[in-house]
């Protein structure tokens, strides 16, 4: 999969999750950018992204995230090894 | 050891050159398990008393291997239940009853923290997260590392492996800044705390005796107490931080922050961000993530996602407060914990809804909606840190003398009272900020900060000389 289909497929889950169209998902992008973005909405975020991308992240996984291009490594290294 | 005895000054002198001398990635590990043995050795007068932890230490190693050799879920369950019920039995807890305590006394301190790290050490053994195996002399060095064994803060295993193969680089800066941050840590145990400790003994042994003064001094005397509690906490505990962090930076551990500027934050759930961060995290990663994850895949509509998190955050503090200790009222802190945090939840989703994101979002940057947030915050938790310095008895009583009005009156009066010291706080620093730029930048600021560094150690020598001695490290009752 290449790095423009997971951004666009990202894309589509932030503005899906946080009901707005007008987010621009880059790999700097943080929570400290998105109002929404909290802890509660995280783990909805994590779950659609699971769900689109067929993955299952650890526990580890899901703490450590600290921006938008952590997420898309971790993607395609799951993705990779899946 | 208490920490502030010149034994644990003299003995973290030692294992700094002893390091230096050996700064090799094995020479440091050896430096650090014998001091490791020393520092739990200083605790103990018989090898009987260390006896339950030596035994839970190996439990848990072979529990943790068994985890990682296998992956099996039914392994890893396993291994939570025996470990979790081990440490319930030695801990103690009051529920247990007399039926399974042990008939002579051993070494409780440290087995707290030491179930973090195994707990953590066995979920990320399960899903794959190790780097590799963890030898039992690893093991050791991690788990009862002397620097984090009795509170934290709470490192990674991933992070501790990777350090200890790290060559130990120490140039003249780097050395200051960790003396300095060694300094700070010792002006706020030695100093602040020791001045707060003294303040609340004497105030809350005024509410607590027997004759009560009339209600309200008696709320007055409350509230005074309450605030010397918390900043006596905070003092102790992040002082105590601020040593460990910097004797660590001597020896080639860079141990993460375990606070930041709590007291600055707008709201309950910031606040948690701030205080305690470690365990936050943990409890965030270990806990509330993956029962949020467990809920929200069963319930699926975003509706029900606020509703979903109350439930998460009540069940994690509950959790969290519990671990505290051993009795009931530790249960009154969790619940009250999982309210702060619930109704902080509740109040946002409500206020995004009625108002829209922008109007809210206005509205909490106004300064007097800042400064009385923080109040609110501040005073929310210092109330509910008096679980920490009453049992269930005291805690009612207390209750009992204030009453519905005193209650609401204390919060109020305390929150608006720290919202306002809050905003003359801002306001001075702010007019402040450009003197302390100037001292910072004579002669490049080596003069201004060594001055800042004699004065501190002036000030720990004077203020010790008041007290007879420093109060001991708070987070180790816990």
């Amino acid at each position: 999969m290449s790095q423009d289909t997971t951004y666009a497929k990202l894309t589509e889950i932030f503005h899906d999750v946080f009901d707005d169209d007008s987010i621009a998902v880059t790999p700097e992008l943080t929570a400290d950018d998105v109002d929404e973005w909290d802890s509660l909405s995280h783990i909805r975020l994590v779950l659609a992204v699971e769900k689109k991308f067929g993955l299952k992240f650890s526990a580890a996984e899901v703490g450590r995230l600290k921006n938008v291009g952590e997420f898309v490594s971790l993607i395609e290294a799951k993705a990779t090894t899946a | 050891m208490a920490f502030t005895s010149p034994t644990f000054i003299a003995f973290i002198l030692a294992v700094v050159l002893l390091t230096s001398l050996a700064p090799s990635p094995a020479g440091r590990a050896t430096v650090l398990f014998v001091a490791n043995l020393v520092f739990i050795g200083s605790y103990v007068t018989s090898p009987l008393q260390v006896a339950p932890l030596a035994v839970f230490l190996a439990l848990c190693w072979a529990l943790v291997e068994a985890v990682r050799r296998t992956r099996s879920g039914a392994v890893l369950a396993g291994g939570l239940v025996a470990v979790i019920a081990t440490f319930v039995v030695l801990k103690k807890f009051s529920f247990l009853g007399d039926g399974l305590v042990l008939p002579f006394p051993y070494l409780l301190v440290g087995l707290s923290y030491i179930l973090f790290r195994v707990l953590h050490l066995m979920v990320d053994a399960k899903q794959g997260e190790l780097p590799g195996a963890v030898s039992p002399f690893r093991f050791f060095n991690y788990t009862c590392n002397f620097l984090s064994f009795t509170a934290g803060p709470i490192q990674r295993y991933a992070d501790h492996a990777e350090q200890s193969q790290r060559p130990l680089v120490l140039d003249e800066d780097t050395v200051y800044r960790a003396f300095a941050r060694t300094i700070v840590g010792f002006v706020k145990v030695g100093v602040v705390s020791a001045i707060f400790n003294y303040l609340f003994d004497n105030l809350s042994t005024r509410i607590l005796a027997d004759v009560a003064p009339s209600w309200p001094v008696f709320c007055a005397i409350y509230v005074a107490a309450a605030v010397a509690y918390t900043v006596y906490l905070y003092a102790n505990f992040s002082g105590y931080m601020d040593i460990v962090i910097g004797v660590g930076r001597l020896m080639g551990q860079d141990l993460p922050e375990n606070f930041n500027q709590p007291f600055l934050a707008r709201n309950f759930l910031d606040f948690w961000a701030r205080w305690h961060m470690t365990l936050s995290d943990w409890f965030k990663t270990y806990v509330f993530n993956p029962l949020l994850k467990v809920l929200a895949t069963r319930f699926t509509s975003a509706k029900a996602g606020p509703y979903l998190g109350v439930v998460a955050f009540f069940v994690t503090f509950l959790i969290m407060g519990v671990w505290h200790g051993t009795t009931a009222i530790f249960v009154v802190y969790g619940l009250l914990m999982g309210a702060g945090a619930s109704l902080n939840k509740l109040w946002q989703v409500m206020a995004v809804k009625r108002f829209g994101k922008k109007a809210y979002k206005a509205f909490c940057e106004r300064t007097a909606v800042i400064c009385f947030s923080r109040g609110l915050t501040l005073a929310y938790f210092a109330f509910a840190l008096t679980c920490l310095w009453t049992d269930l008895n005291q805690m009612t009583s207390l209750l009992r003398h204030l009453g519905a009005t005193g209650v609401v009156a204390s919060y109020v009066g305390l929150a608006a009272a720290a919202g306002l010291a809050f905003f003359v706080w801002d306001t001075v620093t702010a007019w402040a900020a450009p003197l302390r730029a100037g001292a910072a930048s004579v002669s490049g600021g080596v003069v201004a900060r060594n001055i800042v560094l004699a004065l501190q150690i002036l000030l720990i020598v004077t203020v010790a000389s008041f007290f007879h001695k420093a109060p001991e490290f708070v987070y180790r009752a816990f």
